[in-house]
């Protein structure tokens, strides 16, 4: 998949966070590896000047703690003159200094860069030796706090990163103080050559001065930005290619998600649909054989009445005229009930809430004559909660129902309808109870057939029922019958949960 | 008609309209000595198995042949079928399916549960006639029975 078509499958947001997020821990990272490399680089940078500085250092002492005494000794035994002094003898720094020189002379002939040597003092000597402000600062911070010994910071000369490194000068002592103390006390040969009064008056335990060194490096700089710039280049693809993989990864669960659930949702469909199709299937079938039933009734006592009348029988003619009447109308009423029960597919009435108290009032009133004159009893429980239903259709159920218990009715004992709402499986349900027939247990189901009737001599085509199922099944509840047995009455059950069945 | 032994039909049929016209038709073509209309598969069987009000064999002999018709109110008329056909007595009564359905699902159905031929009412008087008529004679008269 191009690169492009799968930055398409992001969103706006993904993307822009797609961008960002590596980013932003690149970044971090970089700097942090950034001053890590650089630290490192400085110190070992710091390592090899220290170096530089203490093999100095060792020279110093050197000439302290052995030239000085021999001369003194070859003095006093008369073997220099009295007076004589040679800074290129006698005074270390001059020595170092000069020493310093051939070091980055030798440095120059190797290529490598030159390291800055300088040895400062407040009070010089020599005016070259002269501390600047950072120098007698640091003089001041290292007489003043002594468990510090050396002092390092990066500074930039000229768009040049130095690394400059500054250590105490050797404590001045009393063998110091020959030259540095009280300027009679000097040699005569130093007087000479230092008329001012510069390096004189020191005092013992203090230092006197810094030694610093001052080294380039901007390679060691470059080769930090390097390898952090190359690092985080690594990591911020690492990171993109991580977190994309990641937000890839989460798409296509996502989206692996919707499939599955989209193809559960087909498959419900395709279940439903094949419910569907095998309804049709039976409604076709029931269609054809009880349309075609009334459809041989006429022609067959049609075809009699001919015969009779041909053979001058005219007793049974009238009956038979009846009969197919009887059966012209039949074919009348189950044609409506079909135009009625295709219609239950579009509800006639948007849904409406209203009190169920309310809709069976309305399919008793359409009853009234029904009840009154087979003196039926109906008592509906008062707290009925409200419905949201096609009220029409709702009263249709309700007024099939009511209609079927009157129908199959005991004729021994009054009727009585019970109207109310009870607990099942299915939550709240409505339920029509009465005391008539009865049903017995396996045809529970049959009689919500289309056209399915227990009694062949009953009136009505056998359509309430499941004209009723369809309302309710349509509303999105279940229509059900209970019964003891024959004689023992029965209840009708229908759920309705698409409606917000609220107590008022 | 060939034996002394009066023949009888049993008629199982829900519409009593159908009911009517083929009992005329049976009347009239006076192969059977008696022809016994039940309306539903209870009623059916009960007669069959001589149970409840058919329980006097005397008065309600067995059928040498039944007219079943499929869609019937309780017990439909595949489930007689099978019934029948399942009992070691009653197995061997030829029991014709006298239906309005062409539906080839009935069709194997009634087979599948060893029924002895399948037709359809035909909707013209006339063909109903003579489709009686010569059922009637054909099971009654001209095929041999075991018994």
């Amino acid at each position: 998949m191009p690169l492009k078509h799968l930055m398409d499958t992001f969103g706006r947001k993904d993307r822009l966070w797609l961008i960002t997020a590596p980013l932003i821990i690149a970044v971090i990272v970089a700097i942090g590896l950034y001053v890590a490399i650089s630290s490192y680089l400085i110190n070992d940078a710091t390592d090899k000047i220290r170096n530089v500085l203490l093999s100095q250092r060792g020279l110093h002492l050197y000439i302290q703690k052995i030239m000085h005494p021999t001369f003194y000794r070859a003095r006093d035994n008369g073997k220099v003159a009295l007076d004589f002094y040679a800074p290129e003898i006698f005074s270390s720094s001059f020595i170092v200094r000069n020493m310093h020189e051939f070091y980055n002379g030798e440095r120059k002939k190797e290529g490598l860069p030159l390291i800055y040597y300088k040895m400062a003092s407040h009070n010089p000597r020599n005016p070259l030796n002269q501390a600047d402000e950072q120098e007698t600062l640091l003089i001041k911070m290292f007489n003043e706090h002594r468990n510090i010994h050396e002092f390092k910071q990066i500074q930039t000369i000229k768009g040049q990163k130095f690394l400059f490194y500054a250590r105490p000068f050797l404590e001045t002592n009393t063998a110091c103080l020959r030259c540095h103390g009280k300027r009679e006390d000097a040699p005569a040969g130093l007087l000479a050559l230092y008329p001012g009064e510069g390096g004189f008056n020191e005092q013992a335990g203090v230092f006197r001065a810094i030694e610093s060194l001052r080294v380039p490096i901007n390679n060691e700089m470059t080769a930090a930005i390097i390898a952090t710039t190359s690092v985080s280049i690594g990591l911020l693809a690492l990171l993109a290619l991580f977190f994309f993989n990641t937000r890839l990864r989460d798409l296509v669960k996502a989206k692996t998600e919707d499939l599955s659930l989209e193809i559960e949702e087909r498959k419900a469909r395709e279940a439903e649909l094949e419910d569907k199709n095998a309804e049709l299937e039976r409604f076709t079938y029931t269609v054809s054989h009880d349309l075609k039933s009334p459809l041989i009734t006429i022609k067959g006592f049609a075809g009699s009445v001919i015969k009779d009348v041909k053979n001058g029988r005219l007793d049974r003619i009238e009956r038979d005229l009846q009969r197919i009447t009887e059966a012209a109308d039949k074919m009348g009423a189950l044609l409506n009930d079909l135009l009625e029960l295709s219609r239950i597919g579009r509800m006639i009435n948007r849904p409406a809430t209203c009190a169920m108290q309310h809709l069976i009032q309305e399919a008793m009133q359409a009853l009234e004559e029904a009840i009154t004159s087979t003196g039926t009893e109906i008592s509906i429980q008062p707290d009925l909660p409200e419905v949201t239903v096609d009220q029409t259709r709702m009263v249709e159920v309700l007024q099939n129902l009511l209609e079927n218990a009157i129908k199959y009715r005991k004729e021994s004992i009054p009727l009585k309808i019970e109207i109310g709402l009870e607990q099942t499986n299915y939550g709240p349900t409505f339920f029509v109870k009465d005391n008539g027939i009865g049903i017995e247990q396996d045809y529970l189901e049959t009689i919500f057939g289309l056209f399915n009737k227990l009694d062949t001599r009953s009136e009505g085509t056998g359509i309430g029922l499941a004209l009723a199922r369809r309302i309710i099944e349509f509303h999105g509840g279940k229509i059900w019958a209970e019964s003891q047995g024959p004689g023992q009455g029965s209840t009708m059950y229908f759920t309705l949960p698409m409606a917000a069945t609220t107590t008022p | 008609m060939m034996t002394g032994e009066p023949l009888c039909i049993l008629l199982v049929e829900d519409n009593p309209d159908h009911a009517e016209l083929a009992m005329r038709n049976l009347e009239q073509a006076m192969i059977a000595n008696k022809v016994v209309h039940v309306e539903d598969g209870q009623q059916a069987l009960d007669y069959l198995f001589h149970r409840g009000t058919f329980s006097d064999s005397a008065t309600y002999p067995k059928p040498h042949l039944v007219l079943l018709d499929l869609r019937l109110p309780k017990i439909d008329g595949l489930e007689v079928l099978s019934q029948i056909k399942a009992d070691e007595k009653l197995k061997m009564i030829p029991v014709v399916i006298l239906t309005t359905s062409s539906a080839e699902r009935d069709l194997a159905m009634a087979y599948e549960h060893h029924a002895n031929s399948y037709v359809t009412k035909p909707v013209d008087f006339e063909s109903f006639s003579t489709l009686l008529r010569d059922l009637g004679f054909y099971w009654l008269a001209w095929n041999k029975r075991p018994w």
